[in-house]
Protein backbone atom coordinates (compact mmCIF):
# COMPACT_ATOMS: atom_id res chain seq x y z
CA UNK A 1 0.00 0.00 0.00
CA UNK A 2 2.37 2.89 0.83
CA UNK A 3 4.48 1.33 -1.95
CA UNK A 4 1.72 2.18 -4.55
CA UNK A 5 2.39 5.41 -5.28
CA UNK A 6 5.96 5.18 -5.23
CA UNK A 7 5.43 2.60 -8.12
CA UNK A 8 3.13 4.55 -9.69
CA UNK A 9 5.63 7.60 -9.90
CA UNK A 10 8.20 5.46 -11.33
CA UNK A 11 6.07 4.08 -13.65
CA UNK A 12 5.37 7.88 -15.16
CA UNK A 13 8.92 9.23 -14.91
CA UNK A 14 9.27 6.55 -17.36
CA UNK A 15 6.46 7.68 -20.27
CA UNK A 16 8.16 9.15 -23.22
CA UNK A 17 7.65 12.89 -23.56
CA UNK A 18 7.30 15.09 -26.45
CA UNK A 19 6.47 18.57 -25.56
CA UNK A 20 9.46 20.83 -24.19
CA UNK A 21 7.09 22.45 -21.95
CA UNK A 22 5.58 19.13 -20.38
CA UNK A 23 8.82 17.95 -20.27
CA UNK A 24 9.91 20.33 -17.80
CA UNK A 25 6.77 20.17 -15.52
CA UNK A 26 7.65 16.80 -15.79
CA UNK A 27 11.45 16.88 -14.31
CA UNK A 28 10.27 18.85 -11.59
CA UNK A 29 8.04 16.21 -11.14
CA UNK A 30 10.86 14.12 -11.07
CA UNK A 31 12.56 16.25 -8.24
CA UNK A 32 9.27 16.26 -6.21
CA UNK A 33 9.11 12.36 -6.35
CA UNK A 34 12.26 12.15 -5.78
CA UNK A 35 11.86 14.36 -2.29
CA UNK A 36 8.87 12.40 -1.54
CA UNK A 37 10.22 8.96 -2.26
CA UNK A 38 13.34 9.92 0.50
CA UNK A 39 10.87 11.10 3.10
CA UNK A 40 8.61 7.75 2.74
CA UNK A 41 11.78 5.59 2.82
CA UNK A 42 13.12 7.75 6.27
CA UNK A 43 9.73 7.60 7.53
CA UNK A 44 10.02 4.08 7.36
CA UNK A 45 13.48 3.89 8.80
CA UNK A 46 12.20 6.44 11.35
CA UNK A 47 9.49 4.31 12.31
CA UNK A 48 11.30 1.37 12.78
CA UNK A 49 13.64 2.76 14.82
CA UNK A 50 10.81 3.79 17.08
CA UNK A 51 9.19 0.60 17.10
CA UNK A 52 12.19 -0.94 18.27
CA UNK A 53 12.82 1.06 20.99
CA UNK A 54 9.44 1.97 22.28
CA UNK A 55 10.01 5.72 21.49
CA UNK A 56 5.89 7.73 21.22
CA UNK A 57 8.12 10.21 19.62
CA UNK A 58 10.03 8.55 17.39
CA UNK A 59 7.28 6.11 16.20
CA UNK A 60 4.48 9.33 15.46
CA UNK A 61 6.97 11.27 14.20
CA UNK A 62 7.89 8.62 11.41
CA UNK A 63 4.32 7.79 10.58
CA UNK A 64 4.17 11.88 10.16
CA UNK A 65 7.01 11.62 7.76
CA UNK A 66 5.79 8.65 5.59
CA UNK A 67 2.38 10.74 5.65
CA UNK A 68 4.27 13.80 4.32
CA UNK A 69 6.49 11.65 1.51
CA UNK A 70 3.02 10.04 0.26
CA UNK A 71 1.45 13.51 0.00
CA UNK A 72 4.80 15.14 -1.81
CA UNK A 73 5.03 11.82 -4.26
CA UNK A 74 0.50 12.41 -4.97
CA UNK A 75 1.50 15.52 -5.74
CA UNK A 76 4.30 14.98 -8.04
CA UNK A 77 1.62 12.43 -10.06
CA UNK A 78 -0.72 15.31 -10.31
CA UNK A 79 1.80 17.24 -12.12
CA UNK A 80 2.86 14.46 -14.33
CA UNK A 81 -0.64 13.31 -15.15
CA UNK A 82 -2.11 17.51 -15.61
CA UNK A 83 1.07 19.03 -16.13
CA UNK A 84 -1.30 22.17 -17.72
CA UNK A 85 -0.06 25.43 -15.88
CA UNK A 86 -2.68 27.13 -12.82
CA UNK A 87 -3.86 30.52 -13.35
CA UNK A 88 -0.98 32.61 -13.44
CA UNK A 89 -0.57 35.56 -10.88
CA UNK A 90 -2.26 37.53 -13.38
CA UNK A 91 -5.06 35.81 -13.88
CA UNK A 92 -5.51 34.49 -10.32
CA UNK A 93 -9.53 35.95 -9.30
CA UNK B 1 -20.19 27.75 12.23
CA UNK B 2 -21.80 31.05 11.18
CA UNK B 3 -18.62 32.65 9.98
CA UNK B 4 -18.17 29.25 8.11
CA UNK B 5 -21.50 30.07 6.28
CA UNK B 6 -20.40 33.44 5.66
CA UNK B 7 -16.94 32.12 4.12
CA UNK B 8 -19.21 29.47 1.82
CA UNK B 9 -21.19 32.28 1.10
CA UNK B 10 -18.72 34.92 -0.47
CA UNK B 11 -16.55 31.92 -1.99
CA UNK B 12 -19.83 31.14 -4.18
CA UNK B 13 -20.30 34.30 -4.94
CA UNK B 14 -17.72 35.08 -7.78
CA UNK B 15 -17.27 31.27 -8.33
CA UNK B 16 -20.74 31.14 -10.48
CA UNK B 17 -19.28 34.37 -12.76
CA UNK B 18 -16.02 32.89 -13.28
CA UNK B 19 -17.26 30.95 -16.45
CA UNK B 20 -14.48 29.97 -18.58
CA UNK B 21 -11.50 30.84 -16.23
CA UNK B 22 -8.03 29.46 -16.27
CA UNK B 23 -7.24 26.15 -14.80
CA UNK B 24 -7.28 25.79 -10.91
CA UNK B 25 -7.25 23.08 -8.85
CA UNK B 26 -9.17 22.60 -5.32
CA UNK B 27 -7.49 19.15 -4.94
CA UNK B 28 -3.77 20.29 -5.02
CA UNK B 29 -3.73 23.07 -2.31
CA UNK B 30 -5.65 20.46 -0.11
CA UNK B 31 -3.16 18.19 -0.52
CA UNK B 32 -0.04 20.93 -0.16
CA UNK B 33 -1.94 21.72 3.38
CA UNK B 34 -1.88 18.08 4.54
CA UNK B 35 1.48 17.74 3.52
CA UNK B 36 2.83 21.29 5.32
CA UNK B 37 0.45 19.92 8.64
CA UNK B 38 2.29 16.38 8.71
CA UNK B 39 5.81 17.95 7.99
CA UNK B 40 5.22 20.42 10.63
CA UNK B 41 4.24 17.58 13.27
CA UNK B 42 7.07 15.61 12.14
CA UNK B 43 9.75 18.15 12.84
CA UNK B 44 8.13 18.95 16.68
CA UNK B 45 8.06 14.97 17.45
CA UNK B 46 11.60 14.52 15.48
CA UNK B 47 13.82 17.41 15.83
CA UNK B 48 12.03 20.14 18.24
CA UNK B 49 10.25 17.21 20.75
CA UNK B 50 7.29 19.29 21.48
CA UNK B 51 5.01 17.90 23.71
CA UNK B 52 1.83 19.68 21.95
CA UNK B 53 3.03 17.18 19.32
CA UNK B 54 2.83 14.15 21.15
CA UNK B 55 -0.65 13.14 19.59
CA UNK B 56 -2.46 9.76 20.40
CA UNK B 57 -5.31 7.86 19.74
CA UNK B 58 -6.54 9.23 23.15
CA UNK B 59 -5.75 13.13 22.46
CA UNK B 60 -7.53 13.01 19.16
CA UNK B 61 -10.87 11.44 20.91
CA UNK B 62 -10.64 13.79 23.43
CA UNK B 63 -10.98 16.79 20.53
CA UNK B 64 -14.37 14.63 19.83
CA UNK B 65 -15.54 13.14 23.51
CA UNK B 66 -15.35 17.29 25.04
CA UNK B 67 -12.48 16.42 27.74
CA UNK B 68 -10.04 18.64 24.53
CA UNK B 69 -12.90 21.48 24.15
CA UNK B 70 -13.15 24.52 22.70
CA UNK B 71 -11.03 27.46 24.61
CA UNK B 72 -8.37 29.96 24.73
CA UNK B 73 -4.63 28.77 24.62
CA UNK B 74 -2.00 29.90 26.98
CA UNK B 75 0.98 29.47 24.26
CA UNK B 76 2.94 32.60 24.29
CA UNK B 77 2.72 35.43 21.90
CA UNK B 78 4.81 35.08 19.34
CA UNK B 79 3.66 31.77 18.73
CA UNK B 80 -0.17 32.93 18.69
CA UNK B 81 0.27 35.58 16.79
CA UNK B 82 2.77 35.39 14.25
CA UNK B 83 3.38 31.64 14.33
CA UNK B 84 -0.26 30.61 13.36
CA UNK B 85 -1.03 33.91 10.93
CA UNK B 86 2.32 32.92 8.96
CA UNK B 87 1.31 29.09 8.81
CA UNK B 88 -2.42 30.28 7.75
CA UNK B 89 -0.59 32.52 5.11
CA UNK B 90 1.32 28.81 3.57
CA UNK B 91 -2.27 27.18 3.36
CA UNK B 92 -4.03 30.52 1.97
CA UNK B 93 -0.91 30.64 -0.74
CA UNK B 94 -0.91 26.71 -1.30
CA UNK B 95 -4.98 27.85 -2.63
CA UNK B 96 -4.23 31.15 -4.32
CA UNK B 97 -1.45 29.86 -6.47
CA UNK B 98 -3.99 26.81 -7.41
CA UNK B 99 -5.69 29.68 -9.06
CA UNK B 100 -8.41 30.34 -6.05
CA UNK B 101 -9.72 33.20 -4.97
CA UNK B 102 -9.32 34.84 -1.48
CA UNK B 103 -12.05 33.76 0.16
CA UNK B 104 -11.28 30.02 -1.19
CA UNK B 105 -7.98 30.57 0.03
CA UNK B 106 -9.76 31.90 3.44
CA UNK B 107 -11.76 28.49 3.48
CA UNK B 108 -9.24 26.95 2.88
CA UNK B 109 -6.85 28.25 5.95
CA UNK B 110 -10.15 28.03 8.46
CA UNK B 111 -10.90 24.19 7.39
CA UNK B 112 -6.97 23.07 7.79
CA UNK B 113 -6.90 25.04 10.96
CA UNK B 114 -9.77 23.44 12.13
CA UNK B 115 -8.24 20.08 10.94
CA UNK B 116 -4.92 21.00 12.66
CA UNK B 117 -6.81 21.33 16.05
CA UNK B 118 -8.68 18.27 15.65
CA UNK B 119 -5.94 15.63 14.68
CA UNK B 120 -2.75 17.35 14.61
CA UNK B 121 -2.18 18.70 18.68
CA UNK B 122 -2.79 17.37 22.01
CA UNK B 123 -3.76 20.41 23.35
CA UNK B 124 -7.31 21.23 23.83
CA UNK B 125 -9.49 23.28 20.97
CA UNK B 126 -8.24 26.62 20.64
CA UNK B 127 -10.59 29.33 20.18
CA UNK B 128 -7.79 31.95 19.44
CA UNK B 129 -5.75 30.08 16.96
CA UNK B 130 -9.25 29.12 14.88
CA UNK B 131 -9.53 32.86 14.46
CA UNK B 132 -6.08 34.34 14.26
CA UNK B 133 -5.05 31.54 12.13
CA UNK B 134 -7.25 31.74 9.08
CA UNK B 135 -7.89 35.48 9.36
CA UNK B 136 -4.17 36.57 9.89
CA UNK B 137 -3.48 34.15 7.49
CA UNK B 138 -5.65 35.21 4.70
CA UNK B 139 -4.80 38.92 5.20
CA UNK B 140 -0.90 38.71 5.95
CA UNK B 141 -1.45 35.76 3.10
CA UNK B 142 -3.10 38.26 0.36
CA UNK B 143 -0.22 41.14 1.07
CA UNK B 144 2.65 38.30 0.40
CA UNK B 145 1.11 36.92 -2.54
CA UNK B 146 0.73 39.80 -4.45
CA UNK B 147 4.15 41.32 -2.97
CA UNK B 148 5.41 37.94 -4.45
CA UNK B 149 4.00 38.57 -8.03
CA UNK B 150 5.24 42.35 -8.54
CA UNK B 151 8.69 41.25 -7.68
CA UNK B 152 8.67 38.50 -10.07
CA UNK B 153 6.45 40.29 -12.87
CA UNK B 154 7.95 43.88 -12.67
CA UNK B 155 11.00 43.44 -11.03
CA UNK B 156 13.89 44.15 -13.25
CA UNK B 157 16.57 42.47 -11.42
CA UNK B 158 17.76 38.79 -13.08
CA UNK B 159 15.56 35.91 -12.82
CA UNK B 160 17.06 33.68 -10.27
CA UNK B 161 17.37 37.02 -7.64
CA UNK B 162 13.64 37.93 -8.17
CA UNK B 163 13.13 33.99 -7.95
CA UNK B 164 14.69 33.69 -4.64
CA UNK B 165 13.01 37.25 -3.30
CA UNK B 166 9.65 35.54 -4.37
CA UNK B 167 10.10 31.99 -2.71
CA UNK B 168 11.32 33.79 0.64
CA UNK B 169 8.08 35.94 0.38
CA UNK B 170 5.96 33.79 -0.73
CA UNK B 171 7.29 29.78 -0.68
CA UNK B 172 3.99 27.72 -1.77
CA UNK B 173 3.08 30.35 -4.58
CA UNK B 174 6.36 30.28 -5.97
CA UNK B 175 7.14 26.62 -5.37
CA UNK B 176 3.52 25.94 -7.22
CA UNK B 177 4.49 28.15 -10.13
CA UNK B 178 8.10 26.61 -10.46
CA UNK B 179 6.06 23.23 -10.42
CA UNK B 180 3.82 23.87 -13.38
CA UNK B 181 6.62 26.10 -15.02
CA UNK B 182 4.68 28.94 -15.52
CA UNK B 183 5.11 31.38 -18.26
CA UNK B 184 6.04 34.73 -16.84
CA UNK B 185 5.39 37.72 -19.39
CA UNK B 186 6.52 40.79 -17.50
CA UNK B 187 4.94 42.64 -20.01
CA UNK B 188 1.63 41.00 -20.19
CA UNK B 189 -1.36 42.50 -17.71
CA UNK B 190 -2.13 45.24 -15.51
CA UNK B 191 0.84 46.12 -13.89
CA UNK B 192 0.95 47.82 -9.76
CA UNK B 193 1.39 51.09 -8.30
CA UNK B 194 4.30 50.01 -5.77
CA UNK B 195 5.79 52.14 -3.63
CA UNK B 196 8.67 49.96 -1.63
CA UNK B 197 11.36 51.65 1.02
CA UNK B 198 13.75 49.28 2.76
CA UNK B 199 15.59 51.32 5.75
CA UNK B 200 18.49 49.96 7.64
CA UNK B 201 19.02 52.62 10.99
CA UNK B 202 19.47 52.24 14.41
CA UNK B 203 16.98 52.65 17.48
CA UNK B 204 18.04 55.16 20.26
CA UNK B 205 16.81 53.63 23.07
CA UNK B 206 14.67 55.32 25.76
CA UNK B 207 12.51 54.63 28.40
CA UNK B 208 9.17 53.29 29.67
CA UNK B 209 7.76 55.15 32.73
CA UNK B 210 4.88 54.39 35.07
CA UNK B 211 2.83 57.72 34.31
CA UNK B 212 1.38 57.56 37.88
CA UNK B 213 4.52 56.97 40.01
CA UNK B 214 6.96 57.69 37.17
CA UNK B 215 9.28 55.15 38.16
CA UNK B 216 11.14 53.90 34.53
CA UNK B 217 9.45 50.57 34.07
CA UNK B 218 11.72 49.01 30.80
CA UNK B 219 14.58 50.86 29.55
CA UNK B 220 15.20 50.06 25.81
CA UNK B 221 18.93 49.79 24.60
CA UNK B 222 20.61 50.99 21.37
CA UNK B 223 19.95 48.50 18.63
CA UNK B 224 19.71 48.15 14.72
CA UNK B 225 17.02 47.47 12.99
CA UNK B 226 15.87 47.11 9.21
CA UNK B 227 12.52 47.95 7.97
CA UNK B 228 10.01 47.23 4.98
CA UNK B 229 7.50 49.85 4.17
CA UNK B 230 5.25 48.75 1.44
CA UNK B 231 2.01 50.80 -0.50
CA UNK B 232 0.59 48.75 -3.47
CA UNK B 233 -2.56 49.96 -5.38
CA UNK B 234 -3.34 47.86 -8.84
CA UNK B 235 -5.64 50.25 -10.93
CA UNK B 236 -9.00 48.98 -11.65
CA UNK B 237 -9.37 46.46 -9.46
CA UNK B 238 -11.83 45.52 -7.21
CA UNK B 239 -10.56 42.00 -5.88
CA UNK B 240 -9.40 41.91 -2.16
CA UNK B 241 -6.17 44.13 -1.74
CA UNK B 242 -6.41 45.85 -4.62
CA UNK B 243 -4.93 48.70 -2.13
CA UNK B 244 -3.10 47.63 0.82
CA UNK B 245 0.14 49.00 3.38
CA UNK B 246 2.50 46.95 5.17
CA UNK B 247 4.79 48.19 7.34
CA UNK B 248 7.40 46.07 9.15
CA UNK B 249 10.67 46.05 11.12
CA UNK B 250 12.56 43.68 12.60
CA UNK B 251 15.33 44.47 15.53
CA UNK B 252 18.07 41.93 16.93
CA UNK B 253 16.39 41.97 20.53
CA UNK B 254 12.76 41.12 18.96
CA UNK B 255 13.39 38.75 16.11
CA UNK B 256 11.74 37.56 14.60
CA UNK B 257 9.91 40.55 14.16
CA UNK B 258 9.91 43.68 16.08
CA UNK B 259 6.44 44.81 14.45
CA UNK B 260 4.52 44.08 11.66
CA UNK B 261 0.76 45.66 10.36
CA UNK B 262 -0.93 45.08 7.37
CA UNK B 263 -3.93 46.49 6.14
CA UNK B 264 -5.78 45.94 2.83
CA UNK B 265 -9.06 46.83 1.61
CA UNK B 266 -11.30 43.69 1.05
CA UNK B 267 -14.63 45.10 -0.59
CA UNK B 268 -15.14 48.55 -1.88
CA UNK B 269 -14.49 50.47 -4.72
CA UNK B 270 -12.38 54.30 -6.01
CA UNK B 271 -13.45 57.00 -6.52
CA UNK B 272 -12.26 60.47 -8.63
CA UNK B 273 -11.78 60.41 -12.44
CA UNK B 274 -8.13 60.72 -13.84
CA UNK B 275 -6.81 63.78 -13.67
CA UNK B 276 -9.10 65.44 -10.66
CA UNK B 277 -7.38 66.82 -7.59
CA UNK B 278 -9.14 64.00 -5.13
CA UNK B 279 -9.15 60.42 -5.32
CA UNK B 280 -9.28 57.48 -3.22
CA UNK B 281 -11.07 54.20 -2.51
CA UNK B 282 -13.32 53.37 0.62
CA UNK B 283 -14.81 50.07 1.63
CA UNK B 284 -14.51 47.37 4.28
CA UNK B 285 -10.77 46.61 4.75
CA UNK B 286 -9.31 43.60 6.95
CA UNK B 287 -6.25 44.14 9.00
CA UNK B 288 -3.34 42.63 11.29
CA UNK B 289 -1.00 44.10 13.84
CA UNK B 290 1.65 42.56 15.57
CA UNK B 291 4.46 44.85 17.93
CA UNK B 292 6.51 43.66 19.76
CA UNK B 293 7.87 45.69 22.54
CA UNK B 294 7.38 44.29 26.04
CA UNK B 295 4.59 46.24 28.56
CA UNK B 296 3.21 47.83 25.25
CA UNK B 297 2.85 45.18 22.54
CA UNK B 298 -0.12 44.82 20.71
CA UNK B 299 -1.42 41.95 18.45
CA UNK B 300 -5.18 42.04 16.84
CA UNK B 301 -6.88 40.82 13.35
CA UNK B 302 -10.07 42.35 12.43
CA UNK B 303 -12.07 43.97 9.86
CA UNK B 304 -14.25 47.56 9.06
CA UNK B 305 -14.65 50.61 7.71
CA UNK B 306 -11.87 52.52 6.15
CA UNK B 307 -10.88 54.94 2.95
CA UNK B 308 -8.02 56.42 0.91
CA UNK B 309 -7.95 60.06 0.11
CA UNK B 310 -4.94 61.10 -2.12
CA UNK B 311 -5.22 64.84 -2.69
CA UNK B 312 -2.94 67.04 -5.57
CA UNK B 313 -2.29 70.33 -3.36
CA UNK B 314 0.37 71.80 -6.00
CA UNK B 315 2.55 70.46 -9.34
CA UNK B 316 4.72 68.46 -6.63
CA UNK B 317 3.04 68.43 -3.39
CA UNK B 318 0.75 66.14 -2.28
CA UNK B 319 -1.42 65.25 0.86
CA UNK B 320 -2.87 61.21 1.73
CA UNK B 321 -5.26 60.30 4.78
CA UNK B 322 -6.07 56.80 5.41
CA UNK B 323 -7.90 55.73 8.17
CA UNK B 324 -9.52 52.41 8.85
CA UNK B 325 -11.97 51.48 12.23
CA UNK B 326 -11.89 48.06 12.94
CA UNK B 327 -14.10 44.98 14.84
CA UNK B 328 -11.12 43.20 16.90
CA UNK B 329 -12.75 39.49 17.11
CA UNK B 330 -9.43 38.64 19.13
CA UNK B 331 -6.95 41.13 20.17
CA UNK B 332 -3.96 40.00 22.64
CA UNK B 333 -2.17 43.13 24.14
CA UNK B 334 0.56 44.19 26.82
CA UNK B 335 2.51 41.96 29.53
CA UNK B 336 0.59 40.24 32.69
CA UNK B 337 3.85 40.40 34.59
CA UNK B 338 3.76 36.54 34.51
CA UNK B 339 6.38 33.89 33.10
CA UNK B 340 5.76 33.37 29.45
CA UNK B 341 6.86 29.62 29.27
CA UNK B 342 4.20 28.89 32.10
CA UNK B 343 1.34 31.43 31.34
CA UNK B 344 -0.42 33.61 29.54
CA UNK B 345 1.52 36.98 29.76
CA UNK B 346 -0.86 39.03 27.97
CA UNK B 347 -4.26 40.24 27.68
CA UNK B 348 -6.79 38.87 25.60
CA UNK B 349 -10.23 39.44 24.18
CA UNK B 350 -12.88 41.33 22.16
CA UNK B 351 -12.30 44.94 20.72
CA UNK B 352 -11.44 47.59 18.55
CA UNK B 353 -8.46 49.11 16.70
CA UNK B 354 -7.92 52.19 14.55
CA UNK B 355 -5.01 53.72 12.27
CA UNK B 356 -4.71 57.07 10.95
CA UNK B 357 -1.85 57.56 8.55
CA UNK B 358 -1.29 60.52 7.21
CA UNK B 359 1.28 61.75 4.26
CA UNK B 360 2.25 65.33 3.29
CA UNK B 361 4.68 64.37 0.56
CA UNK B 362 6.99 66.90 -1.58
CA UNK B 363 7.72 64.81 -4.64
CA UNK B 364 11.53 66.74 -4.86
CA UNK B 365 12.18 67.03 -0.86
CA UNK B 366 10.77 64.11 1.26
CA UNK B 367 7.72 63.14 3.00
CA UNK B 368 6.32 63.86 6.34
CA UNK B 369 4.36 61.01 7.89
CA UNK B 370 2.53 60.54 10.67
CA UNK B 371 0.81 57.53 12.18
CA UNK B 372 -1.41 56.81 14.97
CA UNK B 373 -2.28 53.75 16.10
CA UNK B 374 -4.81 52.00 18.90
CA UNK B 375 -5.51 48.45 20.34
CA UNK B 376 -9.06 48.85 22.88
CA UNK B 377 -9.10 45.28 23.58
CA UNK B 378 -11.79 43.76 26.49
CA UNK B 379 -10.85 41.25 28.98
CA UNK B 380 -14.36 39.58 28.22
CA UNK B 381 -13.12 35.93 27.26
CA UNK B 382 -11.00 35.38 30.12
CA UNK B 383 -9.57 36.51 33.78
CA UNK B 384 -8.84 39.33 34.40
CA UNK B 385 -11.80 41.45 33.17
CA UNK B 386 -11.47 45.01 32.29
CA UNK B 387 -10.11 46.92 29.81
CA UNK B 388 -6.63 47.59 28.11
CA UNK B 389 -6.15 50.53 26.28
CA UNK B 390 -2.37 50.93 23.57
CA UNK B 391 -1.43 53.71 21.68
CA UNK B 392 1.36 54.61 19.03
CA UNK B 393 2.04 57.52 17.71
CA UNK B 394 5.28 57.90 14.93
CA UNK B 395 5.75 60.76 13.37
CA UNK B 396 8.53 60.63 10.69
CA UNK B 397 10.71 62.76 8.45
CA UNK B 398 12.06 61.78 5.04
CA UNK B 399 14.64 63.57 3.49
CA UNK B 400 15.77 63.10 -0.08
CA UNK B 401 19.47 62.66 -0.58
CA UNK B 402 19.53 61.08 -4.37
CA UNK B 403 19.91 58.11 -6.33
CA UNK B 404 16.89 56.55 -4.71
CA UNK B 405 17.82 57.32 -0.84
CA UNK B 406 16.43 59.29 1.84
CA UNK B 407 17.41 59.45 5.11
CA UNK B 408 14.81 59.31 7.92
CA UNK B 409 14.00 60.22 11.42
CA UNK B 410 11.28 58.58 13.02
CA UNK B 411 9.87 60.00 17.02
CA UNK B 412 7.80 57.15 18.75
CA UNK B 413 5.70 57.45 21.28
CA UNK B 414 3.79 54.65 23.24
CA UNK B 415 0.97 54.66 25.77
CA UNK B 416 -0.41 52.03 27.75
CA UNK B 417 -3.46 52.25 30.13
CA UNK B 418 -5.28 49.32 31.67
CA UNK B 419 -8.21 48.84 33.36
CA UNK B 420 -8.56 45.60 35.56
CA UNK B 421 -11.25 43.83 38.03
CA UNK B 422 -7.48 42.95 39.95
CA UNK B 423 -5.69 45.85 40.42
CA UNK B 424 -2.51 44.11 40.40
CA UNK B 425 -2.07 44.03 36.56
CA UNK B 426 -2.69 47.67 35.78
CA UNK B 427 -0.33 49.32 33.83
CA UNK B 428 0.22 52.68 33.29
CA UNK B 429 2.96 53.07 30.67
CA UNK B 430 4.17 55.79 28.55
CA UNK B 431 7.97 55.69 26.52
CA UNK B 432 9.33 57.86 23.74
CA UNK B 433 11.97 56.57 20.99
CA UNK B 434 14.00 58.10 18.54
CA UNK B 435 14.84 56.27 15.35
CA UNK B 436 17.46 57.20 12.26
CA UNK B 437 17.57 55.13 9.20
CA UNK B 438 18.89 55.43 5.82
CA UNK B 439 16.10 54.47 3.09
CA UNK B 440 16.51 53.09 -0.27
CA UNK B 441 13.33 53.43 -2.59
CA UNK B 442 11.83 51.50 -5.27
CA UNK B 443 10.08 54.33 -6.61
CA UNK B 444 10.24 58.28 -5.35
CA UNK B 445 6.64 59.36 -4.88
CA UNK B 446 6.29 57.65 -1.40
CA UNK B 447 2.94 55.53 -1.71
CA UNK B 448 0.83 58.96 -2.92
CA UNK B 449 -0.57 58.47 -6.49
CA UNK B 450 -3.10 61.26 -8.17
CA UNK B 451 -3.81 59.85 -11.93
Amino acid sequence: MTFAPVALAALLAATPLSDPKVRTVHTHAAIISSVGIAATLGGCATLGVGLHNQHDATITGGAALIVTGLNIIVLAIFAWIWPEPLASWHDSP
Amino acid sequence: VARLALIVALVALPCAAEGDAPRRSYVIPAIESLTLQTGFLTFNNLISSKPFAQITWQSVSSHFNGEGHWNFDTDNMLVNQIGHPYMGNLIFNAARSSGLNFWWGLLYAETQSLIWELFFEVEGLSINDQITTPIGGAILGEALHRIAETIMVDGTEPFWTRWLCALLVDPMGTLNRWMYSEDLDPYAGTHARVFAAFSVGVSLGGQLHDTVTSDTRVTNLTEGFIRVLFSYEMPGDRRPFSHFNVDASAAPGAMPFSSIFVRGILVGDGFGTAGTRAQGVAGLWGTYDFAQPALVRASSVGAGPGGQLSLRLTENGFVQLTGVFSAVPYGAVGSLGLDEDLYRNYHLGPGASGVLDLRLVHGQAGMIRAVVQEWFILGEYIPPSGYDSVTYLTVSAWVKLGWRFAAVVDFMSVWRASFMADHTYNQHVQGNTIMVSLAYMGSEDFGVRIR
